[in-house]
């Protein structure tokens, strides 16, 4: 099993938005999707995912209906709103800032100590 | 969706994921087991919903009062020193208030000036002639809004009954310019003539807040006004100490000064003399006006001086001041507001008191549940969610004690007005004596400053115990509870200060009892016991000085005449009330003085007798002296004899008022004991007494006089007997300020026993305080330290040791309290020796006293935990490990 790794802070709120851009999902799927698409690194605890999700709810970024699952249990299912997409998008683009300032700074130090 | 529905919604939800992590295959434990704190899920989502903190506050606070039932003495003590504490910084706050910070009720006060005439040596002078009010009125450009306004005593006749008041005299447009409108009828218009408008405390008391009092008429002088409006109930004039009864128009002074040696023509008005209030105009400074008020006063007094070549030497010589009175002239603040102020601070130290000792009474309880709380942290209590815990408990004491301060404050704030003595020195004349009328009932400021100095209680006390659970952390409070020696020192040092703080204040009621006992056993000189007085002012009824001396001989025999009347007698001057009258006076061998060197009563001959003053050598005055008479009879006292005729006999000796000698006004007739004159605390004066004759029959400023009657028993039994006596005499001659000697001594002591009452009030509070706060670390160290105690006490310690241990805790701040206290008090003292009456600062009955009071408490105070620990079970306290 490889090694998992804590989420960043914030980090959750897009991955569960980005999750739900696929579709409607309940909560436990939300979790195994977030797993299986990380190939297991990420484990969401559900203690951190419910209060997200209505987090998320709170702010209109997710609505919520009861329905039923596919093995016919009632599940809640948590929906993108369009105000949840455009917050994915800014997200993204905010992570991707991130992601390449963090690379900026690694890349030269690697750099260096080839040469 | 609501609350209830969003709870079972979140419960489904769970119940789902359990549900669905079942059909994925894990066990139904290893799907719960994954799932982890539900409870914990619940709470954030409640608190993300926004119903959290509410839903907690109240289970906080159901929690605080589950806590605070189980431990009645320590909720009822607390509750009712912060009560106490608040009563009385409220109570100081009102009187701090009334006093000194209110603004005058009237329109944009913050622009409301007066001028005044600051003099080298004499208290300002506020009164000028009418041509400098209306050169100001006509000319100022830096004022505007200019009326005048001048106090004069009038006897008001209300169909049968006679009273002296204090009508305000006012220039037109006086209601105008302050802005000020009548609650009944109209205020006074222009060219108003003998109209009067009553201030409302006159309306109820007079006329019973009768509606139908406008347009009645009453008389003034003899002379018919007719009332056209009644001021509203928060209006009383320009000076807040007392109200005047009335406000007329000032040309109604034509037809007031008719008095047979007065003519009420152009010149009588132009010199009488009138308080000028104006308003600031916009973006006007003080300065500019007072600039410009100094031109218009130099003016003033070279036409003065241009028309009355010999007027006064002292007029011109003061520079002019313009001064704000946005809140109103006060004797009273000019006299006291550095006391009011200190008095307010003492009562906010009082308070800190109280929220520090409260505190530590916390800390203490803190420390007891000190497992409880680790569990809390163990089971996943976040520090905030422990530091709400104590927040409600300390919200719950102090909420319930801020409502009941701010109730007894309430409901005794108004009898704080006996604490302040009569009103003086507010008109012309500081002989009279005036009723106060300090607006002393609590309104919506006072209650919003009470409801904020709750709010800092309450945040003050919580942070001693929130500041420790904040710094708790798990492990501290499951190993053995070492205590934090440094939060201890720092309680010790907070203890000490208030051992010496109680001490001082201790100390000094102590010192002012032992004044004050001192002082109400001073052999004044006369016989205080039984002498009822009664102020008679036949000026206001308009009786000529030959008349007058006619009613005083009337009253005297009608007097004596009473059933129960021993002796009756009639004065200028009545003793013991702070006042009196000085005189320059030369003799032959000093032929020259510069300096008021007696003092001078004028009395009948009857008036030794009655007082009880001994003659100690010659007889009393003469009677029947005609006023042409030179020299006449005088009787002087013991020191007047030695200061003057030093080694001689004075009877028979000649003296004279006045700076140079000249020729001989009286002859010594008698000599009497000495007798205090102003006060208890003054040494008596020189002083001589002369019969009334001496003023001539054309001195205009004839002034009121006291009938003194001494009863056969109660002085008080004899005051109804006596009115009645000079209704029957003449209904029309006001007679006021009734009262008996004894009276007059008691509120002649009224800052010696304001001074005690505080001080021992403030002193005990301060005691209790400190005891309960020294209860609160004794009663914490024992907490923290159960097992060490235990420990101790199952190897075999004696109960010696274990006080011991306890006493090193106590002995070292109550030591240092002490000492601190009585080297502060005594240094202290030094400031205090003006109210001091033959006691040192260092006297010992005092200082030990205090001493001992404080170590009785701090004793009791240490028992009670001493004697628990004695108590403490060693087994079941080693079990708890």
């Amino acid at each position: 099993m490889p090694k998992r790794i804590d989420l960043l802070q914030g980090t959750l709120d897009m991955l569960i938005l980005r999750t739900l851009q696929w579709g409607a999902q309940h909560g436990y799927g939300i979790g195994q999707a977030i797993r299986a698409q990380s190939a297991d690194v990420l484990q969401v605890e559900t203690g951190s995912l419910y209060p997200a999700l209505h987090r998320l709810e709170k702010h209109g970024w997710v609505t919520s209906e009861w329905k039923q699952t596919e093995s016919n249990q009632r599940a809640k299912y948590y929906r993108l709103t369009a105000a949840g997409r455009k917050q994915l998008a800014a997200e993204h683009a905010r992570w991707e800032q991130l992601v390449e300032a963090i690379a900026g700074v690694m890349k030269p130090a690697r750099k260096e100590s080839e040469s | 969706m609501n609350e209830d529905q969003r709870e079972r919604d979140l419960d489904e939800e769970i119940q789902a994921h359990l549900n669905l992590a079942e059909a994925d295959g894990h066990s139904p434990e290893s799907a719960r087991r994954d799932f982890g704190n539900v409870t914990l899920i619940k709470e954030q989502a409640r608190e993300i919903w926004g119903r959290a903190w509410l839903d907690n506050l109240g289970r906080d606070l159901r929690y605080a009062f589950v806590q605070l039932r189980r431990n009645p003495g320590f909720t009822v003590a607390t509750v009712l020193l912060t009560a106490l504490g608040i009563a009385a910084a409220m109570q100081m706050f009102v009187l701090v208030d009334a006093v000194l910070l209110r603004p005058l009720p009237v329109r944009d006060p913050q622009s409301l000036v007066q001028l005044f005439e600051i003099h080298p040596v004499v208290p300002p002078d506020a009164w000028f002639r009418p041509a400098l009010l209306r050169d100001i009125q006509e000319h100022s450009s830096t004022m505007m809004d200019v009326v005048g306004q001048t106090e004069m005593t009038a006897a008001v006749d209300l169909g049968g009954k006679v009273e002296r008041i204090h009508p305000y005299r006012v220039s037109d447009g006086y209601f105008q310019a302050l802005g000020v409108s009548a609650a009944l009828g109209r205020v006074l218009a222009d060219g108003d003539d003998r109209t009067a408008v009553l201030s409302h405390s006159y309306w109820l008391r007079a006329f019973a807040g009768d509606p139908h009092v406008i347009g009645r008429t009453i008389h003034l002088y003899k002379r018919p006004f007719t009332i056209v409006g009644v001021a509203p109930a928060f209006f009383i004039g320009t000076i807040i100490d007392s109200s005047p009864e009335m406000w007329i128009p000032g040309r109604s002074s034509y037809n007031l000064s008719d008095i047979p040696t007065v003519r009420a023509d152009e010149t009588y008005i132009e010199s009488s003399a009138w308080e000028i209030i104006a308003r600031l105009r916009p973006g006007v400074t003080l300065a500019r006006a007072r600039a410009e008020s100094a031109l218009f006063l130099k003016h003033y007094y070279e036409d003065l001086a241009r028309r009355e070549p010999d007027a006064n030497q002292l007029l011109g010589q003061g520079r002019a001041e313009v001064r704000s009175i946005a809140h109103g002239r006060s004797p009273l603040r000019d006299q006291s507001s550095a006391a009011l102020w200190l008095l307010l601070s003492g009562a906010g130290l009082l308070l800190l008191m109280v929220c520090a000792n409260t505190g530590a009474l916390l800390l203490a309880r803190a420390s007891a549940r000190e497992k409880d709380t680790a569990v809390r942290l163990a089971i996943g209590a976040r520090r905030f969610h422990i530091a709400r815990l104590w927040i409600a408990e300390s919200l719950v004491l102090t909420t319930a004690g801020g409502l009941l301060g701010m109730l007894i404050a309430w409901a005794t704030t108004p009898s704080l007005a006996h604490l302040v003595p009569p009103a003086r020195d507010i008109g012309f004349n500081p002989n009279e004596i005036r009723v106060r009328t300090f607006d002393l009932h609590p309104d919506l400021r006072i209650a919003a400053f009470g409801a904020a100095i709750c709010a800092l209680v309450a945040i003050v006390v919580s942070i001693a115990p929130v500041w420790r659970s904040a710094r708790h952390d798990l492990w501290s409070g499951l190993k053995i509870a070492l205590g934090d020696a440094r939060q201890r020192r720092f309680q010790s040092g907070l203890c000490a200060l208030q051992i010496a703080f109680c001490a001082v204040l201790l100390v000094f009621a102590g010192l002012m009892i032992r004044s004050l006992s001192r002082l109400e056993h001073v052999n004044t000189g006369f016989s205080a016991d039984h002498i009822a007085l009664f102020r008679v002012d036949p000026y206001s009824a308009r009786y000529t000085n030959r008349q007058t001396i006619a009613l005083q001989r009337r009253l005297v025999a009608g007097a004596r005449a009473l059933p129960g009347v021993d002796a009756a007698a009639i004065a200028g001057t009545a003793l013991m009330r702070g006042i009196g009258v000085g005189n320059i006076i030369v003799t032959p061998s000093h032929p020259a003085a510069d300096r008021l060197n007696t003092s001078a009563n004028e009395v009948t001959p009857e008036y030794f007798e009655t007082m009880g003053i001994r003659f100690l050598a010659g007889h009393g005055l003469d009677r029947g002296e005609s006023p042409k008479q030179k020299p006449r009879s005088a009787v002087v006292n013991q020191t007047f004899a030695r200061r003057f005729f030093p080694g001689e006999n004075p009877i028979g000796k000649v003296f004279s008022t006045g700076r140079k000698w000249t020729a001989p006004d009286f002859r010594v007739v008698g000599i009497v004991n000495d007798t205090h004159y102003r006060s208890l605390r003054e040494t008596p004066p020189p002083l001589y007494y002369t019969g009334f004759a001496a003023v001539a029959d054309d001195n205009q400023d004839y002034n009121s006089f006291v009938l003194h009657v001494r009863a056969h028993g109660d002085p008080d039994a004899v005051i109804a007997e006596v009115r009645g006596l000079l209704l029957d005499i003449d209904p029309h001659v006001p007679f006021y300020e009734v009262s008996t000697i004894k009276e007059d001594i008691r509120n002649s002591l009224w800052e010696e026993r304001m001074l005690v009452a505080l001080a021992t009030a403030f002193g005990i509070f301060a005691v209790l305080l400190s005891a309960i706060g020294l209860y609160g670390i004794l009663a914490y160290f024992v907490a923290a330290r159960r097992r060490e105690i235990g420990l101790r006490i199952a190897v075999g310690a004696m109960p010696g040791h274990i006080c011991g241990l306890l006493g090193r805790q106590l002995v070292p701040a109550v030591a240092i309290g002490l000492v601190v206290g009585a080297a502060l008090s005594y240094a202290a003292g030094v400031w205090a020796r003006s109210l001091l009456y033959e006691i040192g600062r260092s006297d010992p009955w005092s200082i030990g006293a205090a001493l001992a009071i404080v170590f009785t408490v701090v004793a009791i105070a240490a028992a009670l935990p001493t004697w628990r620990a004695l108590r403490l079970n060693p087994a079941s306290t080693l079990r708890q490990e």
